[in-house]
């Protein structure tokens, strides 16, 4: 946002879009793999299990 | 050693009916497979399990002075998954690593995936959702915190996009890359944008020859010829990039073989490549590469070729049994009207005076069609009889004039691992001054006190991966 000048966007606004976009990329950064998981676990008709879901160890 | 995710990535594709070898990035991936083939550097474990039919997990452990690692979902919603992914145990060796592609030509595919779509069609009105399937996948690598996001979306028949991107928890590294396909009549057209420099993309590839008939060399011809390119432009550095590629696939006459030429050109280097890869038999394949530049005056040769193994007491077994088989087994005169589609259901609306000539003309070229049943029989009977041993490892090598090395890559499966090792050398100017001294030791001129032993070449790398899969 810095490369923007002031009278398009005050450097309050800024601020606030910067803070936005930092909270949007931390949610997308940690939540994409739970939604990844989450698309898995209400897709499948049986609903497996939460462990066997999370695990890659074949004995679980 | 092919990654899981990939695997299941290509499982998708072949879900969904998209064919990988029509991208331009793909076109000189037989020699590059045979040639430049991966090596691991450092010891890697993976286990990869399916929880459902369409969910699976990867964790993956690397040790290389320390200890990381990366846990990998990835979720599909694509039919008959469970047709195409089997664990470590049951998969072919074939389907676990990258070996020679076998390009079928445009016509034979199309008319393949117009049957396979007509009679998915007639059993199934629902078609085209079964196609339009997404595949969801993340990876987050360990101790980085380096998340690897990929979404791909089957839009419709033709189109096809990719959206993948990688962030770190700090900020530091956010790409998004956007890869747009589309596949219609005998082009496909890609669009890319990369947000690490604006980088801009388009890539094309056409193939000729979209009926059999206009390259008739042979009685049945399956070769196939295709040309493509692409063209770059880094918005932010104003950086361009372009290249050209023609590839063209055919098979030995009399044996059947299949064998790939390539040639590409990027006019910006003045860079010249052209390979020869071929399956010289049935456990081994061959490659060549010559480069070539136009500014430097540089060239490069290099040879790569794949040896495979299976177990000898199982293969002749399973000779035996496909010996009685073959016997049983004759070839009959195929009609060219039954390579068409329409003849198969419409010929019952055949008048009668038509469906005479067209017996007349099949009895007057019975001669010619059933020479031409025996090409397609041979041509066919290659790539069945690859696909259906089951070979227990691989050797593959390569060695390049110029970088004076020489690549080695051992993989198998053992008590249902599959397990890859490899190392590379390099034969320095040092390794190789020292060799011509110890031959000229037995020159009398020389004195004994000066005997001198070759150096040994010190392999630059060494690694095994071993990977497991339910």
């Amino acid at each position: 946002m810095s490369y923007l000048p002031s009278f398009i966007l005050s450097d309050e606004s800024k601020e606030r879009l910067t803070k936005f976009f930092n909270l949007t990329h931390t949610a997308a950064h940690y939540g994409w793999i739970p939604f990844v998981l989450y698309l898995g676990w209400t897709q499948t008709a049986n609903k497996p299990n939460l462990l066997n879901l999370l695990s890659p160890l074949p004995s679980v | 050693m092919l990654d899981f995710m990939d695997y299941v990535l290509r499982a998708f594709e072949k879900s969904t009916s998209w064919n990988r070898d029509n991208n331009y990035e793909n076109i000189n991936v037989t020699s590059d497979t045979l040639i430049n083939f991966p090596i691991p550097t450092t010891f890697k474990f993976q286990t990869s399990d399916r929880a459902s039919n369409n969910t699976f997990n990867t964790l993956e452990i690397t040790a290389h002075k320390q200890v990381s690692g990366s846990l990998a979902y990835l979720y599909t919603d694509a039919i008959g998954m469970d047709k195409y992914i089997r664990g470590s145990q049951s998969r072919r060796l074939q389907d676990a690593t990258d070996t020679y592609r076998h390009i079928q030509p445009f016509f034979a595919k199309q008319s393949q995936s117009l049957s396979e779509s007509h009679e998915k069609l007639q059993s199934n009105k629902t078609s085209t959702n079964d196609i339009c399937r997404s595949l969801y996948y993340g990876r987050i690598y360990y101790p980085t915190s380096i998340l690897e996001a990929m979404i791909v979306k089957r839009i419709n028949l033709h189109n096809q996009l990719t959206i993948k991107s990688l962030s770190s928890a700090n900020n530091k590294l956010n790409v998004i890359f956007v890869n747009w396909q589309k596949y219609k009549n005998e082009n496909l057209q890609e669009l890319i944008f990369s947000s690490d420099g604006a980088l801009c993309g388009y890539r094309f590839l056409h193939n000729f020859m979209s009926s059999p008939s206009k390259f008739n060399n042979a009685l049945y011809n399956n070769a196939s010829f295709s040309m493509g390119g692409e063209m770059w432009l880094g918005l932010s550095t104003l950086t361009p990039g372009c290249s050209t590629s023609l590839r063209y696939c055919t098979h030995a006459a009399n044996t059947g073989r299949p064998l790939t030429l390539t040639l590409s050109w990027n006019p910006l280097f003045g860079h010249i490549s052209s390979t020869y890869s071929a399956r010289t038999s049935m456990n081994t394949t061959f490659s060549a590469r010559y480069e070539f530049n136009l500014y430097s005056t540089d060239s490069n040769l290099s040879f790569g070729c794949e040896f495979w193994r299976k177990n000898l007491a199982e293969s002749q077994e399973i000779n035996k049994t496909s010996s009685k088989t073959e016997n049983q087994k004759h070839h009959h005169v195929v009609s060219i009207f039954d390579e068409t589609d329409y003849n198969r259901h419409d010929q019952k609306n055949i008048p009668e005076e038509q469906k005479k000539l067209l017996n007349d003309i099949t009895h007057t070229f019975s001669s010619s069609l059933e020479q031409m049943d025996k090409e397609k029989a041979i041509i066919e009977d290659v790539e069945k009889k690859f696909n259906n041993e089951k070979f227990t490892n691989v050797w593959k090598m390569a060695t390049s004039l110029r970088d004076r090395n020489i690549r080695m890559l051992w993989e198998g499966k053992f008590k249902g691992f599959l397990l890859s090792a490899g190392t590379e050398v390099f034969l320095t100017k040092d390794y190789l001054n020292s060799v011509i001294r110890y031959i000229n030791q037995s020159d009398p001129v020389i004195n004994e006190s000066n005997i001198v032993t070759p150096k040994t070449p010190s392999p630059i790398s060494f690694g095994l991966t071993i990977q497991y899969s339910t």
